[in-house]
């Protein structure tokens, strides 16, 4: 506001500005202040310019409705008005004014048509048809409705539904006190109060209400458990079907609790009392189409308020109904109701479209676009939840959006989902035959009755095996054919024995028996004592793939000891060891449970130095090693099954699966679990570049530049600088150099293809990279007082700026970084970024523009891209994250894929 | 400027987040209502020194308590709350000196008793009230007239709202204009109904309902000419 306008407090009236008397506290003069009360006052009340005779109907939770006499052309009408205290709340305001623009753009006979829109005292209001018949509810005051005037009336009304579905308009608050009878007794939908209009709406309009909206016992119980913040068709639908249950039984499907939260609980997790349960004498057929609509998976429900009209129609008219008996269907929508995302619109017209449905496609442009942009909606919160599975069920959904209309925001999508990795769910005899014996029940099942098999190592060729055992601790040597064990070892007491079998298939190292640590040979039958009786306890043993090292897990730490000998090679002290270890197939990684926190560590197995720490949901129970050594199950006490990616330690997924047997098939293709199994879907064209440093949480990230020749990429660090070799996407070194201070980035610039140049404030160094990667032993550079190197120029001069003592700045041209031939630069030139061309968006992602498409790259949700560099070839996007990762995407690849999956 | 929102909703957000806007928020709400409220107080006999500070006891009270959050916003007008909030608060506060004093540790002021200037000060506090609304419909009217037709043409104006004493006449305005006298007449037309109608605005935004509109205004009416005796 303008200074002039500001009221200033005096002793004179403020509208008319004469003085006040003296010791007057008020701003107005009486005169002034009644007379504009007069003014202001109707002498006859509340009026609506063009309106008469108005007198409230009633009120709901946004607006008052009034009947009223409208003067041209002369009818009766309803005016809604929106409540006075809602004006300034914008949100409202704009649900006001979408029930308006919903209803204006419905042409139905059974939608009440609206008049007008207009404006009265600030509040907006619109008229609409007067529906004097009174609303559904308070005809379901007097009891049910006779079964064939329900399904008549609510087929009538799913019309009108599916025609406002048409043309994207989401009701969201179907309940009987939105439907309205006029005096000849046609009914008519209302209150559109809460609907959404899907078409126009954009893509992350969700608002807080959004994700609550509607009259509870009418709401789907996607949306009572908060799993789903937006919806499509399909809750419409299920409210459609909770309106039929009330007006066939009198009852609404969940009883009233005495508390929201309860209620909310029920709708959620129960399934409502079947119909005839509650009306015996029920035609079975309508009880099938209630319960259809019904279905607590929105993917299994009617897939259009149509399909529900019509089932009502056939059923009216005698003809079979579409919807089967619930019992017949649950097969086949099994995975939906076990999943527990939404199922959706979109997996609703596939299954429509698979069962020989009417085919929903492109019979309307805008049911089109609602489609589309719904199905999208549904494929982004798949992503973002990631739950196991989400990749497939994602992508195809996407296929859908794409096939209505191809658009690059569902190339980003599918984009963003194939470089996620993920699983998916397929039958164990995929995996591979052989490989299900592995994790088959073990033989022999039980030693003496019931002590029951933890481990069985058969040998290769399975002609003996050992077994370890629950109660006893013991462990057997049994040969085929032999119903008793051969050999059995026991624990000291309260202990319990591991086992590992030696690469050549003859040889078993026992742990933990009454003469300790031994080696025993199956052919021979000779023992070798390793580690002598009285040893510390073992509690979990595991053998390197080379038969060389014992990984021993004591109540102290772990040690890794020689296994020809039993010396010890390495200890880590501390915590206890929770399961066996495990080794990378090449040996050189060593993964066990240990530590304070829940989780695993990975060692160098042959410094036995700490490389990374993965942590997890529960505390791990079981580690399986990848056959190529990439990746780590983790069996876990929380009931839960985490796939870890070892060389970045990043959690693929985790599985909410408990398992007891967890199995790689030989090829390395599968997962596999005594009952389930899944195909590992790797990450396409997105690579996480594995780092050797650890990432320290306190350390701020700077920038990245690639070298001259494009083999090494420098990232900058508050605590140092590291190396990266751009073909294989590994860190080759580390050149420390800390920076205490947080106002002054760490720079780092190539002087060439193997020469850098660091400055931390304070010091400047030159740092040579020798062919392996790895930075040598830095050659300090003297420079005069108050100079920095701001950047380097595309002639190999340093362009320095100079602080003199007074606080002045200068720039100055060195060439060569010789700042005896140093030149004054009157302007700084522009710095160059490394890589201009293409951008970081504030959300995180990044803008490509190559040669192909401009395209949007979403980072996996955890990163933070900071800086952007394209590799020389143009076909690495390298981005620098945050957390010091660095992720690059191969965009030819990246763009095969695409097209491969069947995104052009 | 911004006018203060006086919507319910934002004040209940406010007590119960108290982020950066909502503050904002209360920060104008209190002061769009701070005169009713001082003046409400100063007619129960607090000390002139003690009346700033109850007052602004009073906003605090409100924000701490979550007041907005237990009243029923779509019932009954903001004014009654907003009064009635205030006798409870000023009781309570008499009844805290007393005891203060009792217990002799306190030298405060002691209002008069409640059951005695009940309706006087509500008089005073739906007068300031209804001088709060006006100032703030004014502030409208005037802000839009100066980004208009600028400060000076402004100051001629207002001599013609509702109840001002008449001095110039239409040749004056208009020549101040640069208009015909038509246009100028016209021009106070339209200024009376934009102050006519933000007032309404104004009050509508006190009310729960818009039909309650007109008969408040006629309760701040009445107020205003009891004022006057």
């Amino acid at each position: 506001m303008s200074s002039e306008a500001t009221v200033i407090f005096g002793a004179s009236c403020h509208a008319c500005g004469l003085a006040l008397p003296k010791g007057s506290t008020t701003t107005f003069c009486p005169a002034c202040a009644m007379a504009a009360f007069d003014a202001a006052t109707e002498e006859d009340g509340f009026q609506i310019p063009g309106y008469t005779d108005i007198e409230p109907l009633s009120r709901g939770g946004m607006g008052v409705v009034y009947r009223a006499r409208q003067v041209r052309p002369e009818r009766d009408v309803a005016l809604k008005v929106l409540l006075t205290h809602l004006v300034d709340d914008p949100e409202m305001l704009a649900r006001f004014q979408v029930e308006a623009r919903a209803m204006a753009a419905l042409n139905h006979p059974a939608v009440l048509p609206i008049y007008e829109v207009g404006e009265i005292d600030g509040m907006p209001f619109f008229s609409m048809k007067l529906a004097a018949g009174g609303t559904l509810a308070q005809r379901l005051e007097q009891g049910p409705l006779p079964p064939r005037e329900a399904a008549k009336l609510m087929a009538g009304l799913c019309r009108a539904l599916h025609y406002a579905h048409q043309q994207g308009v989401l009701h969201r608050d179907l309940k009987p006190e939105n439907f309205l009878f006029d005096e000849e007794g046609r009914a008519y939908i209302t209150d559109f109060g809460l609907a959404k209009l899907t078409v126009t709406a954009p893509a992350d309009a969700l608002t807080k209400t959004d994700s609550f909206f509607g009259s509870p016992h009418y709401m789907p119980p996607e949306i009572a458990s908060g799993s789903v913040m937006n919806t499509g068709t399909p809750a419409d639908i299920y409210s459609m079907g909770a309106v039929l249950y009330r007006c066939l039984c009198g009852r609404r499907p969940f009883a009233a609790n005495e508390n929201l939260a309860a209620l909310l609980r029920a709708i959620a997790e129960e399934s409502a009392p079947s119909l005839r349960t509650i009306v015996p004498g029920l035609p079975r057929d309508l009880e099938v189409i209630c319960a259809r609509a019904m279905e607590r998976a929105p993917a299994a429900r009617y897939a259009s308020a149509a399909d529900l009209a019509e089932d009502l129609e056939r059923w009216l008219e005698g003809r079979p109904i579409a919807a089967r008996p619930v019992g017949a269907i649950e097969g086949l929508w099994r995975w939906a109701r076990r999943h527990p995302l939404p199922a959706t619109l979109a997996a609703a017209l596939m299954i429509t479209a698979l069962t020989g449905g009417i085919l929903l496609a492109l019979s309307y442009q805008q049911r089109g676009r609602l489609l589309s942009r719904s199905l999208i909606d549904q494929a982004r919160t798949e992503r973002l939840l990631g739950a196991p599975g989400y990749r497939d069920h994602a992508l195809s959904l996407l296929r859908q959006a794409a096939g209505i209309t191809p658009s690059l925001e569902i190339r980003a999508e599918a984009a963003a989902l194939l470089v996620r990795p993920d699983l998916r769910a397929v039958s164990m005899w995929e995996a591979g035959e052989q490989e299900i014996d592995a994790v088959s029940e073990p033989w022999p099942k039980f030693l003496e009755n019931d002590d029951p098999v933890t481990t069985s190592l058969p040998a290769p060729g399975g002609a003996w095996s050992i077994t370890l055992h629950e109660q006893s601790g013991r462990a057997a040597f049994w040969k085929k054919g032999n119903p008793h064990p051969v050999t059995v070892w026991n624990p000291p007491p309260g202990r319990a024995i591991s086992a590992a079998l030696m690469p050549d298939g003859r040889q078993v190292i026992l742990a933990d028996t009454e003469s300790s640590l031994l080696k025993w040979n199956a052919a021979t039958q000779d023992t070798q004592i390793l580690l002598p009786t009285g040893s510390a306890a073992v509690t979990a043993m595991s053998l390197d793939p080379s038969g060389e090292k014992i990984a021993l897990g004591l109540a102290d730490g772990l040690s890794v000891i020689a296994s020809q000998d039993g010396r010890q090679l390495w200890k880590f002290s501390g915590t206890p060891v929770r399961c066996a270890p495990a080794w990378t197939p090449d040996g050189k990684m060593l993964v066990a449970a240990t530590g304070s926190q829940r989780g695993v560590i990975q060692f160098d197995a042959t410094s036995g130095s700490q490389l990374r720490a993965i942590f997890t949901s529960g505390w791990p129970e079981r580690l399986v090693m990848h056959p190529q050594g990439r990746l780590l199950a983790i069996a876990q006490d929380d009931l839960t099954l985490t796939l870890a990616d070892l060389s970045t330690g990043r959690i693929w997924t985790t599985l909410p699966h408990a398992a007891t047997r967890v199995h790689f098939n030989a090829a390395g293709t599968h997962l596999l679990t005594e009952n389930r199994a899944w195909l590992l879907q790797h990450p396409a064209a997105l690579r996480e570049w594995e780092s050797t440093t650890s990432n320290e949480s306190a350390e701020t990230v700077f920038d990245l530049a690639l070298s001259p020749d494009g083999q090494w990429l420098l990232t900058t660090a508050t605590i140092g600088v590291r190396i990266w070799s751009v073909p294989t996407g590994r860190q080759t070194g580390f050149h420390p150099a800390e920076n205490q201070r947080t106002d002054a980035p760490t720079a780092a610039w190539w002087l060439d293809a193997r020469t850098l140049l660091v400055q931390v404030p304070g010091g400047l160094e030159r740092v040579t990279v020798n062919e392996n990667g790895e930075p040598e032993a830095p050659q300090r550079i003297v420079r005069p007082p108050g100079s920095s190197v701001s950047s380097l120029l595309p002639d190999g001069s340093w362009l320095v700026r100079i602080l003199d003592d007074e606080g002045l700045q200068t720039m100055e041209r060195w060439p060569n970084g010789d700042s005896a031939k140093a030149v004054p630069v009157s302007d700084s030139p522009a710095f160059p970024t490394a890589d201009s061309k293409n951008k970081i968006y504030p959300d995180g992602s990044i803008g490509v523009v190559g040669d192909a498409i401009p395209f949007r790259l979403i980072p996996p949700q955890s990163a933070t891209p900071l800086s952007l560099a394209l590799s020389k070839d143009g076909h690495l996007l390298i981005a620098l994250c945050a957390d010091h990762r660095v992720l690059a995407w191969n965009l030819p690849a990246l763009q095969s894929t695409l097209v491969n999956e069947g995104f052009q | 400027m911004e006018f203060p929102d006086t919507c319910w909703s934002v004040l209940a957000n406010a007590t119960l987040k108290g982020g950066p806007e909502e503050r904002a928020a209360l920060e104008k709400f209190c002061r769009a209502y701070w005169n009713p409220v001082c003046a409400c107080i100063r007619a129960r006999g607090a000390p002139p020194d003690r009346v700033e500070d109850l007052t602004q006891d009073f906003f605090l009270h409100l924000m701490e308590k979550g007041m907005f959050r237990r009243a029923d916003q779509t019932k009954g007008r903001f004014r009654t709350f907003l009064m009635g909030a205030l006798r409870y608060f000023l009781a309570n506060d008499a009844e805290y000196h007393r005891a203060a004093r009792r217990g002799g540790n306190l030298e405060r002021c002691e209002l008069q008793d409640d059951s005695v200037v009940t309706e006087v000060d509500e008089l005073v506090f739906d007068r300031e009230w209804a001088q709060a609304l006006l100032g703030r419909a004014l502030l409208a009217v005037q802000q839009e007239s100066c980004e208009s037709r600028g400060a000076q043409v402004w100051e001629m104006l207002r001599t013609w709202l509702p109840g001002s004493p008449q001095t110039l006449g239409y040749a004056q305005l208009a020549n101040a204009m640069g208009v015909t006298e038509g246009g100028a007449k016209s021009e106070v037309s339209r200024l009376r109904q934009r102050y006519r109608e933000a007032l309404r605005r104004e009050v509508a935004r006190t009310v729960s309902q818009p039909d309650e509109v007109d008969s408040e205004l006629h309760h701040l009416r009445a107020a205003l000419s009891a004022g006057v005796v």
